[in-house]
């Protein structure tokens, strides 16, 4: 019996699974579970900014004009109307911009908004995978703790031929056939836990296949929009000389067609809180540049087309105003030249180039940006 | 030869020649086994060192070889991933660009202005980028593989050159 006692062996789990090693392993996977997670609230966001978006151009269309603040500069608004409310300017990527009208917009923006959810879905996953993994890294971490061992024996199967000690060897067979069936089911248990282990342990292999995939997606999420925000930057440009020659037809606007506004509509009231977004988002992107608001996209959008809008009240009120007599038509051109010497400081201003440059290129864009309205 | 002669006769006991032979045997012996230690011991020093300092200077260079492929290397995977990332984009652009009828008013943003572009040609223009950043990403593929290939000879350099020291430093414990 004694014997038989020491050819038995115990094993204990520390010996294989470390405690240290186990709980490290459970907090990376952690770690990484908290990285996917941040990341899938920001995917969130977007999604969320583009429903709102979508519902923003469904409603624009429904009156031919909206009264608006329009920003001009860093913190100054003036009013202003937006009117071809079914026409907007829809920037497709890499510097490509549509006309598109409400519809089609909405279109555009429901495509975007597919590719968002299934990104969304493919982080979920992603993260139930890797939650898998750290609850079965805290499991066994927590059992080595326990102190769980195994333990084995062979089995040995003794001689009952003598016959001097029949009667013994009968009662040794009793307890040995219930060591025996002891022993075959404690085997079994440990190879269904063995199996259990290989199967989590594949689920976790394909779960870190899957991470390399979304982490590539995710970087590209982070630079595309850097190279938008980019894009917006130089877009502000644009509006900045739009909104210069915005102020000469605004003064032409209240001198010619002086009217009240009312500022009462709903509508006018989302718009105001959309430009007061983009103003406030363009001081914080002057402060944090690194840093990636995915709000921002959407209050450029607003811009584009408050700047398209205003882009086509300013063709109309040319037009209109080139309609009556001579003496008016001098008179526009008059107030172009005299409003001409200001363009140039401001945009001085704006470029880091020096004043020469800056000056041929004020001149420049301003010509063909006519040239392209008319 | 006159003192010689003089002292033999003089001690002409065997007693006397026995012990000054001796003497004398012994003193050579010793003397033989000094040349024959001395100068290997020296010559065997002077080569284990020299060539001990030799490959450790070369060990040190190969390190710097291989740490400067190992940025390269990171350098590419950076460029790699960001023209990954454009690809992508583009390859939206396109398929926004060929939803859009023929008539619709296309406009490319140039510095600060925007300026209308026909569609087929915003159209080319996007997929000639697309083909540029796809031969870029093959280029750069072909150049990772080359420098991976280059870091693994080197490591092997290197491993080869530890064993050597190794042996050479297990050596002069013995000397």
């Amino acid at each position: 019996m004694d014997e038989s006692t020491k050819k038995g062996s115990v094993t204990s789990l520390a010996s294989l699974f470390p405690v240290e090693e186990a709980q490290r392993a459970a907090k990376r996977v952690e770690d990484t579970i908290a990285d996917k997670q941040s990341e899938l609230d920001r995917l969130r966001g977007f999604a969320t900014d583009n429903n709102s978006l979508i519902n923003l151009v469904h409603k624009l269309p429904e009156q031919l004009s909206h009264d608006i603040m329009v920003p001009f500069g860093k913190a100054a608004f003036f009013p202003g109307r937006l009117i071809h409310t079914n026409e907007f300017l829809v920037l497709l990527g890499e510097g490509y911009y549509a006309e598109r009208t409400s519809k089609q917009t909405v279109e555009i923006l429901q495509r975007r908004g597919k590719s968002l959810d299934s990104q969304v879905d493919s982080l979920e996953a992603n993260i139930k995978d890797l939650e898998a993994e750290a609850s079965f890294f805290n499991a066994t971490a927590s059992q080595v703790a326990e102190g769980l061992v195994e333990i084995r024996e062979d089995y040995l199967e003794k001689d009952s031929n003598e016959g001097e000690f029949k009667s013994g060897h009968l009662q040794q067979e009793a307890p040995n056939l219930g060591n025996a069936t002891a022993d075959d089911g404690e085997y079994a248990r440990m190879l269904a836990i063995m199996d259990e282990l290989e199967k989590e342990e594949l689920a976790a292999e394909s779960g870190n296949h899957s991470d390399q995939n979304d982490e590539s997606t995710g970087d590209f999420h982070d630079i595309s929009y850097q190279e938008h925000i980019d894009n917006k930057l130089q877009n502000s440009k644009d509006v900045h000389q739009s909104e210069l020659l915005d102020q000469i037809n605004n003064k032409i606007i209240t001198a010619d067609l002086p009217k009240k506004q009312n500022r009462k509509e709903d509508i006018t009231d989302q718009l105001n809180f959309a430009s007061l977004a983009v103003e406030s988002r363009v001081k914080e992107r002057e402060n944090f540049v690194e840093y990636i608001d995915p709000s921002e996209k959407i209050p450029a959008r607003s811009k584009e087309r408050s700047v398209q809008a205003t882009t086509a009240s300013k063709t109309e009120v040319r037009h209109q105003t080139s309609q009556p007599s001579f003496d008016s038509r001098k008179a526009f051109t008059g107030s172009i030249i005299e409003h001409a010497e200001n363009i140039k400081p401001t945009t001085r201003q704006q470029s880091s180039a020096s004043s020469q440059d800056s000056g041929s290129q004020s001149s420049k864009p301003v010509s063909r940006f006519k040239m392209q309205r008319r | 030869m006159f003192t010689f002669t003089n002292r033999i006769q003089f001690m002409s006991s065997l007693h006397w020649m026995m012990i000054y032979g001796l003497y004398y045997i012994q003193f050579t012996v010793y003397v033989i086994v000094m040349l024959c230690q001395l100068p290997p011991k020296k010559v065997r020093n002077t080569m284990s060192s020299s060539n001990l300092r030799d490959l450790q200077r070369e060990l040190e260079n190969k390190a710097n070889d291989l740490s400067k492929l190992q940025k390269e290397i990171a350098k590419n995977h950076q460029m790699r991933k960001k023209y990954t990332l454009q690809l992508g984009e583009n390859e939206l652009v396109l398929k926004e660009l060929d939803l859009l009828k023929d008539d619709t008013n296309v406009y490319k943003l140039i510095g600060p202005v925007l300026v209308k572009q026909d569609l087929a040609e915003a159209n080319a223009n996007v997929r000639k980028r697309i083909e540029y950043i796809s031969a870029e990403l093959k280029r750069l593929d072909a150049t990772v593989q080359d420098l991976e290939e280059k870091q693994n000879s080197k490591k092997d350099a290197i491993l080869k050159l530890q064993q050597r020291i190794q042996s050479l430093q297990a050596g002069k414990g013995k000397a």
